[in-house]
């Protein structure tokens, strides 16, 4: 499996995270994307593959997507089928950042996979186009910047708030509120226009992604017992139940997961091999 | 908010075992005592102690005799003791702890106090089994007037405090007259150099001036405390006698003791108080408060750092820096000013029955 992994210079990195070229695939039936607060374009290289997405978690209920799409205001872990044949790239945006670049209405993909040209039209279809006749990963992650640098990345008073707002999450929401200048209604407004989240569901999500990035660190020598008091568990039973809410596995499938796959640590934002 | 009751798992306990086993000890000069910080002899002491007689099951049991919850209070988690009052017309009471002592400064007090007082006695976040996030006093204040208020529903309520729970008290105060009827002190703060000098007492300005000799003799812990606190955390979370050895230093230094720290806190109470730190490995995020706080001073200022307005007793015990009155009554509302007899800066530890009355004295007659 080759990985290449890309971070975007300011001032796109106000608003794209990272993206991640992934050439080759693993012998495993089924990948689960984590959720961070942040949306996820997803773009097919191999032009003719097709995707299979599991919204709801069951195997019964599947969605099929080609070329480019996008992982929606993503409350839980996405499960994929896994596709041997497949080369993708994957483009994070930060919390807020897929909005205030394109200004697509949450509304609009609040939904697992839409597909990517349904919501950006004609000139993404060009850009993957280019893309799919790109020499490498470098070429790549260079016209997906210039493409998202067509939109408006100048400044934004709200998308600065939102970002203040995601930096800053594990503070009491009260003082986050008080620190923007707005009124709490109106915070809670901006928030879920911008990521399609409460305050309190960014909190518990980031604290999911402490733990995950904890696990990810120490693997099998994690100490429960601190973890839980570090990050505000009432106990390791309330910690279980809401590690299992965000990833749909356990704190320990979770680490056997990254015990068993070497990869994993190359996509930190993937769980590659699930309990069976 | 839920019931919670410490349940530290076998294997940390063995896994500290095996740390304090394997301490790799420094060199250390002859007959130091405490002249180079932390006496090597009693630090030796402690840790043998602590190796084959103190037992943490015994001492978690005590803690959990008292009940304890968790509540998230704006996406942050707190710990706190609370302890109805017996019968009718109890004043709820919060009391704040500071550093490097824990909730556990204000254990022995608890029987003495549930007579007058409804007792709430939070974790600072940061500090043990609160969430470790690290918040300047200011904000801490918030978290707990809306402890007192949201949470366990009281209107008014009284607050005391020592060390940085003072520091948070007084901002509860500056930023919460209309809940707060009264606080209690042990220290009140101290010049920090921005003062007006030519407008303090001579007696002001000999008590600015030893806390400046202070600050160059003994204060160092506080600059790497607020400035670099990550560069000391690993060394601290990762060994105990490390942290004992950081930690015991300063209870040596601020409790009432003629030169046998025994006589003011016993193995037991220290290394429990160790212990608060290294199962929640919290020394990290409680340490990195001095920071935050520091942050805060110079990027606007703190509300702690303003006059309380709100009536305040104070209770200077005798191994306390020494402030004058006068100083007294620049940072607070002064409604009564004892000094005491015996006691140092952790007085609700070291003399529990001493500081207990002061709290009932000073808070029941304001009723």
């Amino acid at each position: 499996m080759e990985v290449h992994k890309h971070t975007p210079k300011f001032p796109l990195s106000n608003f794209i995270e990272h993206m991640v070229y992934v050439s080759g695939s693993l012998p495993i039936p089924y990948l689960k994307e984590l959720p961070d607060g942040g949306i996820n374009l997803v773009i097919e290289l191999n032009d003719n593959t097709v995707n299979t997405i599991y919204p709801g978690e069951s195997l019964q209920q599947k969605h099929e997507v080609k070329r480019a799409w996008i992982s929606g205001v993503q409350k839980q872990a996405i499960l994929y089928k896994n596709n041997t044949d497949s080369s993708i790239i994957s483009v994070r945006f930060t919390a807020g950042g897929f909005f205030c670049l394109t200004k697509m209405p949450i509304t609009a993909i609040d939904h697992v996979g839409i597909e990517a040209e349904d919501l950006l039209g004609n000139s993404f279809r060009h850009l993957y186009q280019r893309i799919i006749n790109a020499s490498g990963p470098a070429e790549m992650f260079a016209l997906i910047e210039s493409y998202f640098l067509q939109y408006r990345v100048g400044h934004s008073t709200e998308h600065e708030i939102i970002r203040f707002i995601d930096q800053n999450i594990d503070k009491p929401i009260d003082w986050l509120v008080h620190k923007s200048g707005y009124s709490q209604k109106h915070v809670i407004h901006l928030l879920k226009k911008h990521t399609g989240f409460s305050p309190k569901y960014l909190q518990r999500l980031n604290r999911f992604q402490l733990v995950v990035k904890e696990v990810q660190i120490q693997k099998n020598n994690i100490d429960w017992f601190s973890v839980v008091h570090r990050y505000g568990y009432y106990d390791q039973a309330h910690l279980i139940k809401d590690f299992s809410h965000f990833s749909g596995i356990s704190p320990r499938d979770y680490i056997n997961s990254q015990l068993a796959i070497e990869a994993n640590s190359l996509v930190s934002d993937m769980i590659l091999k699930l309990p069976t | 908010m839920k019931p919670f009751k410490i349940e530290v798992p076998q294997e940390v306990l063995n896994d500290l075992a095996t740390r304090l086993k394997q301490t790799r000890w420094t060199d250390e000069p002859e007959n130091a005592g405490w002249s180079y910080g932390t006496n090597p002899d009693y630090l030796r002491e402690l840790v043998t102690y602590w190796q084959n007689e103190y037992d943490w099951r015994k001492h978690e049991a005590g803690i959990n005799k008292f009940p304890q919850f968790k509540v998230d209070i704006d996406g942050v988690t707190v710990h706190f003791i609370y302890v109805k009052g017996k019968g009718q017309g109890t004043l709820p009471l919060i009391l704040t702890h500071g550093w490097p002592d824990s909730f556990y400064r204000f254990l022995k007090v608890i029987p003495l106090l549930t007579e007058s007082f409804d007792v709430v006695i939070p974790s600072i976040p940061g500090f043990g089994f609160s969430q470790q996030t690290a918040m300047n006093v200011d904000r801490v204040a918030d978290l707990f007037n809306n402890l007192m208020t949201k949470v366990l529903g009281y209107s008014t309520y009284v607050a005391a405090g020592g060390d940085m729970g003072s520091v948070v008290t007084k901002s509860m105060a500056v930023q919460y007259p209309e809940n707060i009827k009264a606080i209690h002190l042990t220290d009140v703060g101290y010049p920090n150099g921005t003062e007006d000098w030519s407008t303090m007492t001579p007696e002001e300005q000999a008590f600015g001036q030893l806390i400046q000799q202070w600050f160059f003799t003994e204060g160092a812990f506080n600059m790497i405390q607020s400035t670099k606190p990550q560069t000391l955390g690993y060394g601290l979370n990762d060994s105990p006698v490390g942290l004992a050895s950081w930690m015991i230093e300063k209870f040596y230094s601020w409790s009432d003791h003629d030169g046998k720290i025994e006589n003011a806190l016993t193995k037991d109470e220290l290394i429990t108080n160790i212990m608060i730190y290294w199962v929640t490995q919290s020394i990290n995020s409680s340490i990195r408060m001095y920071a935050e706080n520091a942050r805060a001073s110079y990027m606007g200022g703190l509300k702690s750092s303003q006059r309380v307005a709100v009536p305040t007793g104070i209770s200077l015990f005798p191994k306390e820096a020494q402030f004058p009155k006068a100083w007294a009554d620049r940072m607070v509302n002064v409604a009564s000013f004892s000094i005491m007899k015996k006691g140092g800066h952790f007085a609700a530890l070291e003399v529990p029955d001493l500081y207990s009355k002061e709290l009932i004295s000073f808070f029941t007659n304001r009723k």
